[in-house]
């Protein structure tokens, strides 16, 4: 299999936080999502892959390139939404594109105004005037305006409305029809996530925790519901996490330890995501 | 870099026109007063500062870590704002070179020698702040930029007051002889730092 992105055992230590070694591959023509609570190391990731920050060990290698920090060109190839807009605030859109006409070698006027237009981003206002969903709706046309491989999104759809959520999602849908392209986006949205992607990473206190096919995901976990007793017979093994409340228990199994007497549901990924956190707690 | 310097020129131009009233302002004082040497200290001033605004704003839109996602080297960025500084320094050279001669209040050659000369010391000003620019941000290398121009000023107050002599014209005039040399190699340096600084920095 061809991959876009590799990351392997990235460790990264601050003093508050460690990043303990984060390894993903995103295969080409795929849709990753990267999961995980606010603070679990999802940006920390993202900026690892990019070269803004350098990991204290492990490597990292995107378009078959490695040590991105020092690969001009390979940028070229990328289109990044970080999870603020960074436009310089007295700029407007016809200024944006011609800014970007020198810095990118590959950059498309017509697609971004293009986007721009399907967005409707106001060309009189400046950056200072937008909202945040116009800011994020405007850094992704700039990543969509040129010859992008690998488009990495952190946290580009958060905060912004179900409507323009649905429209951006599909722009993504379609981005991704040519195969030789890739996506990798970080959300808390899961429903969002669930809805386009081929593989899901899911990172916890710095660790991932999976990293997987979505399907595969899905198929495998279950949603176990039972009364109070039942849950108290069955094998401790294929637990993953549970909630307890008034009329039963509900339980994230892993399927394969349970035979076909237990009524076991298929599980949303925010189910696989709060029972693999609340585990810890419990 | 281009692309950089374009941005930073839009991303200025809303200062133009505080600008152009400042200038008008300062060119009416300075005939009034006739003293042009006050204009060209106050134009190189404001001009030597634009880059520091456009580093200001770089900072407060978190530009830097955008950019360097796109096709931009960590030392475009940086040679990007000298270059910045030698447009504006090279801008300030030719307003106060025009206004001298089209004033007369001194000889051309006197003109040409005053403009070179302030032309200098701003870019032994920007040389000697970019670098603590980019190691602390201009939110928090305010204070040590105060500081560094503090220096020299205090330096030479205390030397007067020490008795300490004054150079000799001959001492002067080899300085100022060598004054195009010695401002180029602090910007080398300045420049080399600020890149050294620059690629280690963390987003």
């Amino acid at each position: 299999m061809e991959y876009v992105l590799k990351a392997e055992n990235l460790i990264k230590q601050y003093p508050e936080f460690t990043l303990k070694e984060v390894s993903l591959s995103l295969p080409a023509g795929c849709i990753m999502g990267l999961i995980g609570e606010n603070g679990a190391g999802k940006s920390t990731t993202i900026k690892l892959i990019l070269g803004l920050v350098s990991p204290d060990s492990g490597h990292v290698e995107i378009l078959g390139d490695e040590n991105i920090k020092d690969k001009r060109d390979t940028r070229e190839h990328i289109g990044v939404v970080l999870d603020e807009s960074c436009f310089p605030e007295n700029l407007n859109i016809k200024d944006i594109n011609g800014i970007m006409t020198h810095i990118y070698q590959t950059w498309n006027g017509e697609t971004f105004y293009g986007f721009c237009q399907h967005f409707t981003l106001s060309p009189n206002k400046t950056i200072k005037e937008y909202s945040h969903g116009m800011k994020m709706k405007l850094a992704i046309a700039v990543a969509l305006s040129h010859d992008s491989r690998l488009l990495i999104l952190d946290e580009a759809t958060s905060g912004l409305d179900p409507i323009v959520r649905e429209e951006l999602l599909d722009v993504f849908l379609e981005f991704i029809q040519d195969e030789r392209r890739s996506i990798l986006i970080s959300s808390h949205i899961t429903s969002d996530l669930e809805k386009i992607c081929d593989y899901i990473t899911f990172i916890h206190k710095g660790e991932v925790l999976l990293s997987e096919e979505k399907d595969h995901l899905l198929e495998d976990y279950g949603l176990l519901k039972c009364s109070q007793e039942e849950f108290a017979q069955l094998d401790p093994q294929g637990i993953i996490g549970y909630r307890k409340h008034h009329f039963g228990v509900e339980a994230l199994v892993e399927k394969k330890h349970y035979g076909a007497e237990y009524i076991i549901e298929k599980p949303t990924i925010e189910n696989v995501m709060l029972y693999h956190t609340k585990e810890k707690v419990i | 870099m281009k692309g950089l310097i374009i941005k930073d020129l839009i991303n200025l131009k809303k200062q133009a026109k505080v600008f152009g009233f400042l200038m008008a302002f300062y060119v009416f004082l300075a005939i009034a007063m006739e003293n042009a040497a006050m204009f060209g200290g106050i134009i190189t001033i404001l001009f030597a500062i634009l880059p520091i605004t456009a580093l200001s704003y770089d900072e407060r839109a978190r530009w830097d870590k955008y950019a360097l996602t796109m096709p931009i080297s960590r030392q475009d960025l940086v040679i990007g704002k000298y270059l910045l500084g030698g447009i504006f320094m090279g801008l300030a050279f030719l307003i106060y070179l025009m206004f001298g001669l089209i004033t007369r209040m001194e000889t051309p050659f006197n003109v040409l020698l005053i403009s070179a000369a302030l032309m200098g010391v701003g870019l032994v000003f920007l040389a000697i702040l970019l670098p603590i620019l980019f190691k602390w941000g201009v939110e928090k290398g305010r204070f040590l930029m105060i500081a560094v121009l503090a220096v020299p000023t205090a330096a030479i107050v205390v030397a007067s007051k020490l008795g300490i002599t004054p150079p000799s014209e001959r001492m002067l005039h080899t300085v100022a002889f060598l004054s195009p040399f010695i401002v180029l190699i602090i910007l080398a340096g300045s420049i080399f730092l600020s890149v050294r600084v620059y690629m280690n920095k963390e987003f």
